[in-house]
Parts: C-alpha cells; structure tokens; sequence
C-alpha cells in the first residue's frame, strides 16, 4: 500500500464520520470515466489491487462488479451499500489510476490548449462516456437525463476535476474526504 | 554547509525550495530543514517568491480550496494577514497575492482547472516530501459536516423542481377556489326505474 496514504489516513481524521450517501454513486462514475479513457480499465483496477494486496472484493470481475452495482443509479442496483474499508479500497484505487491517467485529464481540462482540437477531444471522450452511461444506467433518472443531454458536460467535466485532484500523494486521502460526512 | 535545492514539476508549475538541513535538529545531509526561499513559475504568470510563511498560507489556501473544490463547493480562501487569497472566477479561479511591501499592487493569477490541479499536485508533493522536515501549517483534509455542503453548495446545483412544483400546485388551487360554484343545487333522483320493477315483482 502507498506509505503516503497510509500516513495522512490513519490519523483521527475520519473519527466520527459516515459515508456520505452519494458516495457509492460517486465512486462508480469515477470509474465510469477511467472506462472512458482507457480501454480495458477493469483489468488495470484489478492488476493494481491485486499488486496493492487488496481484499477479494477486487481479484476478479464480478466481485468488482458487484461492488459497482451498489450505485442506486444503475440498471443493475443491488440494494447494497459499501463499507468504509471498501470505500477506501476504491478510494485508492481511483486515485493511482487517475494518477497514470492525468496527462489525459489535464489535455480535457485545459483552456489554453488548442479549442478545435479540444472540442474535438471533448466530443470524443463525451460521446463515449454517454453511450457507456446510456448502456449501464437507468435511464429514467433525473441525474442521468441531465448528463445525457446536457450539452455543456458540466457533470462530466466536474467528474474529471475530481480526478484531476485525486492524483498525487495526497489526492486519494482528498477524495476520501469528499466520500465522508461529519456527524 | 551546501545550500540543497529541490524542485517539483507538474506541467504548467514548477516550485523550487532552497535551503539547509537543521544539523541542531538532527537532520540528515539530505534534508532541508531550515528554508531559505522558494519560488513558483506558473506558465503565462509572474514568478513567485517570498518566506516560509508567505509559502505556508499559499499551501493553506489552495489546499483547502481544492479540497472543498473536490466536494463540489467553491468557496472563497483568505490566509491570515490577507497575504493570499483564492476565489472562483466564472468557470476559472482568481489567486490574488497581496505584497507585504508597502506600495505593491496586489498580484492576480487567473487559473483554469488544470493549472489548479498543477499547483496542488506540486504543494501535494512538497508536504509529503520526506527530504523535507519542516512543519507546514496546514490541517489535514477532513470531511465536511452535512449542513455545511448543504450550506455552500453551488446554488445553481441546488434541484429547484420541488420549488417549482410547490408554487405550480398553490396557483392551480388558487386558481380554482376562484371557479363558481352553486352550491343550491341539488341534483334530484329519479327513482321510476325502481318503483316500476317493485311495482312488477309484485304483479
């Protein structure tokens, strides 16, 4: 495990906290993303947990699915929710490959690169994330109408800064953060 | 002793930190301990440099604006002293720098997403340098209270739909109290059909 995270969450920090509620729906779309950019992140995700000795909710494909299966907003809902070590788990994970995937993260995010070509960049990674959203999610909800036809990709951009601030070493304890609520 | 220099780099920021190790306080050849400047180049801005201090309530602010950034609030951040401030700027964020010089105007940064990202990734680096024993000034990211996101959260996020519904339902029964009605009316039963089947049951 990443002696950088082990340091900043093993603190008191998180004492009397609980899962944020939109925590579950939160992770999945991040991973919904990393999808988007990179071909065959399912098995990157479970190579890095594998190598970061993680439980076995993450060593193969459908438990990892099952996991994603607890955002309320997917075809397949669960009715389960995540424990706070699953939580983490994830946590880290998003965060070492948002960490790898930055350069690409930082191109979309960018306002002084050239506006054809991030237009076009940006209809490229919308478009798939969409057709990925549309494939998996339920349709019917509020939440996934307004990233489907919002034209602006306002969520799908505060998605990527999201993980655009989850890199580095201390990114994943950031983005714990936001998963956690003070009771 | 040999002033050690350290510089972290991530795209559009670079910041260097010079200094010395604290041989009183037992540090290796390795560490700087004792910070005798720094400087940030940020693409496209003027270079930046001053004291520990002044690099202490940068990290304070724009570690704390990415943090509540990262929850979806975007609040505005002022160091103590009013040295550093951070605010949003339309979809951008504004780094206002305030001299402690008399007679300095105050320096503003314009950032867009991938520049903030830059900076906290580098001031990420530094506070977890371990070439680096220094105590930094800043508190751990800790999870905000739910009233406080409820609180700060983008007001043109907030789902108005309840709202609108509400003040939908209210004027449509406005609407039709105002509708007459004739409340001296009463409707009058016919009741033949059912006296003529009486009336044959019992032929």
């Amino acid at each position: 495990m990443d002696t950088n995270y082990l340091n900043t969450t093993g603190c008191n920090t998180f004492l009397n906290c609980k899962i944020a509620t939109d925590a579950t729906k939160k992770l999945d779309f991040l991973i919904l993303v990393i999808e988007t950019l990179q071909i065959n992140a399912t098995d990157s995700f479970l190579l890095q947990a594998r190598n970061k000795g993680m439980s076995d909710d993450f060593l193969n494909r459908v438990n990892f699915w099952k996991l994603r299966t607890s955002n309320p907003l997917r075809k397949s809902y669960a009715f389960t929710s995540l424990s706070s070590e699953q939580i983490d788990s994830l946590v880290e994970l998003i965060s070492s490959m948002a960490d790898g995937l930055y350069p690409l993260i930082r191109q979309l995010l960018s306002s002084k690169e050239s506006k054809t070509l991030n237009k076009e960049r940006w209809f490229l990674f919308s478009s798939r994330l969409k057709s990925l959203v549309r494939e998996r999610m339920n349709l019917q909800r509020s939440y996934i109408t307004s990233i489907l036809d919002d034209e602006n990709n306002e969520v799908i951009r505060e998605l990527l800064v999201i993980l655009s601030l989850s890199c580095g070493p201390g990114g994943a304890n950031r983005l714990k953060a936001s998963m956690y609520h003070q009771i | 002793m040999i002033n050690l220099t350290y510089r972290f780099a991530q795209d559009s920021s670079s910041l260097e930190l010079s200094g010395i190790p604290d041989v009183s306080n037992g540090d290796a050849e390795d560490t700087i301990g004792i910070l005798s400047s720094w400087t940030l180049k940020i693409i496209g801005s003027p270079l930046l440099e001053g004291e520990k201090d002044h690099l202490d309530n940068l990290m304070d602010v724009i570690l704390k604006y990415s943090r509540s950034y990262i929850s979806g609030i975007r609040n505005t951040y002022i160091s103590n002293k009013n040295i550093v401030t951070i605010k949003p700027f339309g979809l951008y964020h504004k780094l206002i720098l305030n001299s402690t010089k008399e007679g300095v105007k105050p320096l503003e940064i314009v950032l867009d997403d991938s520049e903030l990202a830059d900076i906290t990734r580098c001031l990420d680096l530094l506070r977890f340098d371990h070439r680096f024993n220094i105590k930094w000034n800043i508190k751990l990211d800790r999870p905000f209270s739910k009233r406080y996101i409820n609180i700060n959260f983008k007001k043109s996020k907030k789902n108005l739909n309840f709202f609108y519904s509400l003040i939908f339902f209210l004027s449509t029964s406005a609407l039709l109290t105002l509708l007459p009605i004739n409340n001296k009316f009463e409707p009058i039963i016919e009741n033949n059909a059912s006296q003529d089947l009486s009336e044959r049951l019992n032929n």
